[in-house]
């Protein structure tokens, strides 16, 4: 506002108008501010759903304000825990149709992907042998509980290839106890790496460079390895810090995010209507 | 002679766009809807104006593409303040950078002095010291390299 | 810490890569990549350079974010030192950017880089060193802040573009102070 009414002023006078795009002079004060408010570092990793759309016209700033207050409501209902991909959570729904009206899946959290309240994850599971993978979406009213039955991370953040992979490694109990983790202590990163059944794969496993994956080279079909030369293998994207950047998340969003949950929860607390805590990181913990 | 010319533009029809009407003897009086619309042109006692040639192939291109067209005005000129040159609004002067050009590439090339190859490092900041200046305080330079230059600052900028 | 999310790039960036004239480079994303990269070298060596406008508009944000990356995470982190090492390929461009560009930015917000269009510049060109034609170059002058060089805009230029009539002076020095609280 400022700016623009100094710049009007100076076409005022009929002098140079040029306005190049300098360097700044002020001094850095988001970091002050992330650190005043406490900023959890591993953040996208906790709340994805609290961040942007990584395509940049999809960002709308009503949008994303209106689903954050929905977001935050319905997270005073139910307790959301803390989990990552390659944790084991725990889901009961309920289901107007079974005897019980509700049930309880439990697998591995092989995906979180979208933002907002469209965020959904994934659970996989071996079931009499056949593989099952249920997606739900995390803001979804008929969900009646989440757990996690055991926090921790794996290698990778996406992890579709147990689809390929032996059963037993996506066999988890349904009898499973809740493993406490230890508060304050980082989240420790398990790190088997699977191996895959005979190949053909629901996609091409090798290219992806995924790191819990055993030799997937090895046990790719002659014709894929034949193939791979005329495929652009694209290792070098990783250096395109641009790119990286339009996908990823800012301190900026995180810091104003992370206050606005604070003082969400510091309202309803005073309201004196719930003590149950939304901003929680298991590692950051006191 | 001068009545009847003053008759001839007092009944002279206005200047403006009209449809040129044909009267029909046949039609008693005109008719608000039609059964088809065959009927209705038939019935249409208009004449729209339309082209009696066909636009000629120069002419079209010349309209979309004529040396008026392809010549956009500039019209976001303006002076600098500092030397009178005329530059667009949104660049800098030119004429005003030349100079700064020119004494920055005189300590570029002296700042580029430095074989990396045998272990020469840009490892400290640079301090820039005209021919005829007089260093008054060490801490002005406070361990920086120091690039001397053959001109005075004065013939420079 | 150390791999906590970075702060925002403060410079305009598009929503997409921009395609870019690769010269001897067969064109794809990697000779792109390669095309940014002799920039920022030459960038970061130089410390201020003349491109062409669409050159430095693109690889602007490249080299804001190496220079966030060396003040936000410092020399030790690895994600650091792996983009470093591709984008600075020589040796003592690495040590130049940590002991010299990094700690002159230490307290400071993005952008860390200024960009200046020149006007358009016409040159004669030939086709066949027969039919002569011309050419309009956009350039941009690309600068690390705080370098050792003389200001492009001169203080004395800033101080002409003030405008002599009292009530402007009056407004603009108000106008000042309230943008420095």
């Amino acid at each position: 506002m400022l700016r623009r009414s100094l710049g009007s002023l100076r076409s005022f006078s009929s002098k140079c108008k040029s306005e190049p795009q300098t360097a700044s002079k002020s001094s850095n004060t988001i970091r002050k501010e992330a650190n005043l408010v406490g900023h959890i570092a591993a953040f996208p990793e906790i709340y994805p759903d609290f961040l942007q759309s990584p395509v940049w016209n999809r960002r709308n700033a009503l949008k994303e304000e209106l689903e954050r207050r929905d977001m935050l409501e319905r997270r005073m209902n139910i307790d959301i825990p803390e989990f990552y991909v390659g944790s084991i959570v725990a889901v009961t729904s309920s289901d107007s149709n079974l005897g019980a009206k509700e049930h309880r899946f439990v697998g591995i959290c092989i995906r979180r992907e979208k933002e907002g309240l469209h965020h959904q994850f994934t659970l996989r599971n071996t079931i009499e042998g056949i593989g099952v993978e249920i997606m739900y979406d995390l803001y979804n009213p008929t969900i009646k509980k989440i757990e996690t039955l055991k926090l921790e991370k794996r290698l990778d953040s996406d992890l579709s290839y147990l689809i390929d992979a032996l059963p037993e490694y996506s066999t988890f109990d349904f009898h499973m106890e809740p493993l406490a983790h230890p508060a304050g202590t980082p989240i420790p990163i398990n790190e088997t790496k699977v191996k895959l059944k005979p190949a053909p794969w629901t996609r091409r496993w090798e290219i992806f460079g995924c790191a819990g994956i055993e030799d997937s080279w090895s046990g790719a079909t002659p014709w894929f390895k034949r193939k791979l030369q005329k495929t652009k293998v694209n290792d070098y994207e990783k250096y395109d810090l641009v790119a990286a950047y339009r996908e990823g998340s800012t301190l900026e969003h995180e810091v104003a995010v992370q206050k606005q949950i604070q003082k969400f929860e510091n309202e309803r607390h005073a309201a004196g209507l719930t003590r149950r805590r939304i901003l929680r990181s298991a590692a950051a913990a006191k | 002679m001068l009545e009847k010319l003053l008759w001839i533009l007092g009944r002279r029809p206005p200047l403006d766009f009209a449809l040129a009407t044909v009267p029909q003897a046949a039609v008693a009086r005109p008719r608000i809807t039609y059964e088809s619309v065959k009927e209705m042109i038939e019935d249409f006692s208009v004449v729209l104006g339309v082209p009696k040639y066909r636009t000629s192939k120069p002419k079209k291109v010349t309209r979309k593409f004529s040396f008026s067209r392809l010549l956009q005005p500039i019209d976001n000129l303006v002076t600098c303040p500092s030397c009178s040159n005329i530059h667009p609004s949104d660049s800098i002067c030119d004429k005003c950078y030349e100079k700064v050009r020119s004494v920055t590439n005189e300590i570029k090339k002296k700042m580029m002095e430095y074989n990396p190859y045998v272990g020469d490092k840009q490892d400290k900041e640079i301090f820039v010291k005209f021919k005829g200046e007089e260093i008054e305080k060490d801490e002005v330079v406070n361990g920086k390299r120091v690039i001397e230059l053959e001109k005075r600052a004065t013939e420079l900028v | 810490m150390s791999s906590a999310t970075l702060p925002r790039i403060g410079v305009t960036i598009g929503h997409v890569a921009q395609k870019l004239k690769t010269g001897g480079i067969e064109p794809s994303r990697r000779a792109r990549l390669e095309v940014l990269r002799r920039i920022v070298t030459r960038c970061v060596r130089e410390e201020r350079v003349e491109l062409k406008w669409n050159r430095a508009v693109e690889a602007r944000p490249y080299l804001e974010r190496l220079i966030q990356l060396g003040v936000e995470r410092g020399p030790l982190d690895e994600y650091t030192a792996e983009m470093m090492e591709w984008w600075l390929p020589e040796r003592d461009l690495i040590v130049k950017m940590h002991e010299v560009i990094v700690p002159r930015f230490a307290e400071i917000q993005s952008p860390y880089t200024s960009l200046y269009r020149l006007p358009p510049k016409r040159l004669q060109q030939f086709i066949q060193n027969k039919r002569e034609f011309w050419k309009r170059y956009d350039i941009g002058i690309l600068e690390i802040d705080k370098n050792p060089f003389p200001p492009v805009l001169s203080e004395n230029s800033a101080k002409n573009e003030e405008s002599p009539n009292l009530l402007n002076l009056l407004l603009t020095d108000a106008l000042k102070n309230n943008l420095e609280k």
